[in-house]
């Protein structure tokens, strides 16, 4: 009983937390920009939450930039750790931002292998490439007096699915992608665009007295955030080898299976412009390889719905363009988008996850040289159209 | 006597042997070792569970012809006094080994994930005294305790595998047996050494099970139970991390969801997750002393289970210690050798056992 009683007051005197910290103790990471230094290695640009001191964000909100050089990403911590009053914390980061420069010279396998366990980052943040500075991007991403930068991630991603021109990625994908050469990484490509008018601007011209949309001249982008994805950044092991424009990521990310649904424009049969609702069936992936080398067949199936403002093409004439027309055009731009990853020695298709479940073992997987067949292997792609109008008649009949 | 045995029923019995073998299976295994040549865990641990469970079935059936009521008196009827003694010492180690081995990966995920700066003796303090009061109020008490908590473990582990399944890639699975055959059946018998021990753990304690023949029945369905467990959850892992990433990973089911942080359901459950698993893991840990402690005092006629309960503590608590401070070399050399190979150690008593025992003549024991 005695002993109960002792090991009852032990347990209980432990009855606290493990290294407890005031919730103000830490400052947490929301993002991590690294850029070419001038007198170091590196400049490194960290994006923290500023929490909100009252439900208004009207005022408050978005988030606090700090900056400097070093070496390494621990050189720039400790820098900056002596100058505020608080631990930077990285377990909530959820981007890390690399200038085309250094993703092209390779840096990201420094960024990246060395800091990830030391700094505590979660593999699920994801990276982007910008052309330009990054600081200059990173700004732009908070510009717009967003209360919450933790949500922009959510929204690259939603954007990916809405209209498949943003290919994401996480840094999980990155490490798998070099760990085993099945793959290579790409990832979206940012940019800056300062001619951008943001909400906060709006609502300064409006507090002025003014016209919020007074100054907006013709052409002009309004609202939103100034740093952009403008495309995808391809990668060969750990450097950025080549880029894709959004409207080549639909296709990439149609061959690879990540499309969801998303709007192409292309010239009609007339010359008329004509935009077409496409939504993902299914795609059969192949690869092969045998004696005349490595071979891959990609089969996709897609739903397509187009409308035009000329009442004159009869929906036979649209339903043939569709599904003849259309899918031919698709087969040429998928094919395109091919060459272009292979050009940059990049297998974004991820065709190479396919040849591996050819392999009996992890020994005949890894001596087989991927990288090397994928610059001599052919492919071919037959896209299936479904018209989506004509089976929705069909069946109401 | 102060034996603390108790009596519990099949389903705390079951919970509490599905649970030390699920956290064996799951949690015990050397990354380096189970993944650098293709991940085949996904079917090695099923099968292991099942030649586990063989064995365990025919010591059942050893124990039943010579009349021994437990481990410690099939190990005496067997082999005699000293040579039983002998032979149960590889068995005292698979205990020790079964009760630190995953309480040191989960001792490793905590000082490098989850607090900064905590020192491992630290985070043990708060660990090793519930473990060793678990184990010091009997086997009762933690059959009751794997009760409660199987149910939490268990919709813990579903939840992490539902809640990564939108990031599955079937691609990830191949090679599928990793290094061909001869390696997989190699690594298959390796992992005898997580769950042979647990499984005994009944035979030791079969009079608070109620007999021979409801050990059987535990053992076969928490075996069963355990081994779908380890077989899904190992399939999940497998679908979301290449065997290339695998080998250098610090328990791979903590970060199923780290692949992509918008998609995952589970956001910042994770921690939650191996709060509830880390509970699974004290329990085992629990079983495992106390079941160590037990035989010992059996087999050394000794009337009172806590001296042994708290030696036993001691000898786990330590060999945590010194394999995650990495303060003691030969502790790293001895965890890397029983897990490649204390199968073996693990298996010799329990095989020799079960041979012995089917060969004598039946005994009917007054």
């Amino acid at each position: 009983m005695g002993l109960l009683l002792v090991i009852t007051v032990l347990i209980l005197s432990l009855a606290g937390c493990l290294s407890p910290v005031e919730l103000d103790a830490n400052g947490y990471v929301v993002l991590i920009g690294a850029d070419r230094g001038v007198n170091k290695k590196y400049y490194f640009t960290l994006a923290l939450q500023r929490e909100l001191a009252e439900q208004n964000t009207e005022s408050e909100g978005g988030a606090i930039a700090l900056a400097c050089e070093g070496d390494s990403i621990f050189e720039a911590v400790n820098e900056l750790e002596g100058n505020v009053p608080y631990t930077l914390n990285f377990s909530r980061t959820n981007f890390i931002v690399i200038s085309r420069e250094l993703a092209e010279e390779g840096a990201l396998r420094e960024l990246v292998t060395t800091s990830f366990d030391s700094l505590r980052v979660r593999t699920s943040a994801v990276v982007l490439v910008t052309d330009g500075e990054v600081s200059e991007f990173v700004g732009g991403m908070y510009a717009n007096n967003d209360a919450n930068i933790s949500k922009l991630q959510s929204a690259l991603m939603l954007d990916e699915e809405k209209t498949g021109m943003v290919s994401v990625m996480s840094v999980s994908r990155l490490l798998e992608a070099n760990a085993e050469g099945r793959f290579d990484y790409c990832t979206a490509l940012g940019s800056y665009d300062d001619g951008i008018i943001t909400d906060m601007e709006q609502k300064k011209t409006e507090s002025e007295g003014k016209n919020p949309l007074g100054y907006v001249e013709k052409g002009d982008r309004v609202g939103g955030l100034k740093s952009l994805v403008s495309g995808t950044a391809l990668f060969s092991g750990w450097s950025m080898t080549g880029e894709l424009t959004r409207e080549e990521t639909v296709f990439l990310n149609m061959a690879v299976g990540d499309f969801k649904s998303g709007v192409i424009t292309l010239e009609y049969r007339d010359g008329s412009t004509v935009s077409v609702l496409l939504s993902m069936g299914s795609v059969k992936r192949e690869v092969d390889f045998g004696a005349e080398g490595v071979k891959a067949k990609l089969r996709v199936r897609l739903y397509a719905a187009a409308h035009l403002a000329d009442e004159d093409i009869s929906p036979r004439d649209m339903d043939e363009w569709l599904t003849g027309d259309l899918a031919r055009f698709l087969e040429g731009r998928l094919y395109e988008v091919f060459e272009k990853c292979r050009s940059a020695g990049s297998d974004a298709m991820r065709l190479g996850t396919e040849l591996s479940k050819r392999f009996g073992s992890a020994e005949e997987l890894e001596k087989f040289g991927w990288r090397e067949a994928y610059r001599g292997m052919s492919a071919e792609f037959i896209v299936e159209t479904v018209n989506v109008d004509k089976y929705v008649s069909e069946r109401m009949q | 006597m102060n034996l603390k045995q108790g009596r519990i029923g099949v389903f705390e019995g079951v919970c509490l042997a599905a649970a030390a073998l699920c956290v064996n299976g799951v949690f015990g295994l050397d990354p380096e070792y189970a993944y650098s040549k293709g991940n085949s865990t996904y079917l090695s641990l099923p099968l292991a569970l099942m030649l586990a469970l063989e064995i365990m079935l025919l010591l059942i059936k050893a124990a039943e012809r010579t009349g021994s009521r437990d481990l410690a008196e099939l190990m005496t009827d067997c082999f005699g006094g000293v040579l039983g003694v002998i032979l149960t010492i590889p068995v005292l180690a698979g205990f020790v080994f079964c009760a630190a081995r995953p309480m040191t990966a989960f001792l490793e995920v905590l000082h490098r994930l989850i607090y900064d700066g905590v020192g491992y003796t630290s985070i043990l303090a708060y660990v090793i005294p519930v473990t060793v009061f678990i184990a010091w109020k009997g086997f009762e008490s933690m059959g009751r305790l794997a009760a409660v908590f199987a149910g939490i473990m268990l919709a813990a582990f579903v939840f992490a595998a539902v809640s990564a399944a939108p990031d599955f890639e079937v691609y990830r699975l191949y090679p599928l047996i990793g290094e061909g055959p001869g390696r997989f059946a190699a690594f298959t018998l390796s992992e005898l050494v997580f769950f042979i021990p647990p499984l005994l753990g009944l035979l030791v304690n079969a009079k608070g099970l109620s007999g021979l023949a409801f050990v059987k029945k535990i053992s076969f369905r928490a075996a069963i139970f355990a081994a779908v467990i380890c077989g899904v959850t190992q399939l999940c892992v497998a679908l979301i991390y290449p065997y290339g990433i695998l080998s250098g990973l610090l328990m791979p089911l903590y970060r199923l969801n780290f692949l992509n942080l918008a998609h995952s359901y589970a956001l910042r459950l994770d921690k939650i997750f191996i709060m509830i698993w880390l509970n699974g893991c004290i329990i085992t840990a629990a079983y495992c002393i106390y079941s160590a402690a037990l035989l010992y005092s059996k087999l050394f006629r000794q009337r009172d289970v806590t001296p042994a309960a708290a030696a036993f503590s001691l000898i786990v608590c330590g060999t945590v210690l010194a394999k995650a401070g990495k303060s003691f070399g030969f502790v790293y050399t001895a965890d890397r050798f029983l897990t490649r190979y204390g199968a073996a150690a693990a298996a010799f008593p329990a095989v020799s056992a079960a041979l012995v025992g089917l060969i004598k003549k039946r005994k009917v024991k007054a």
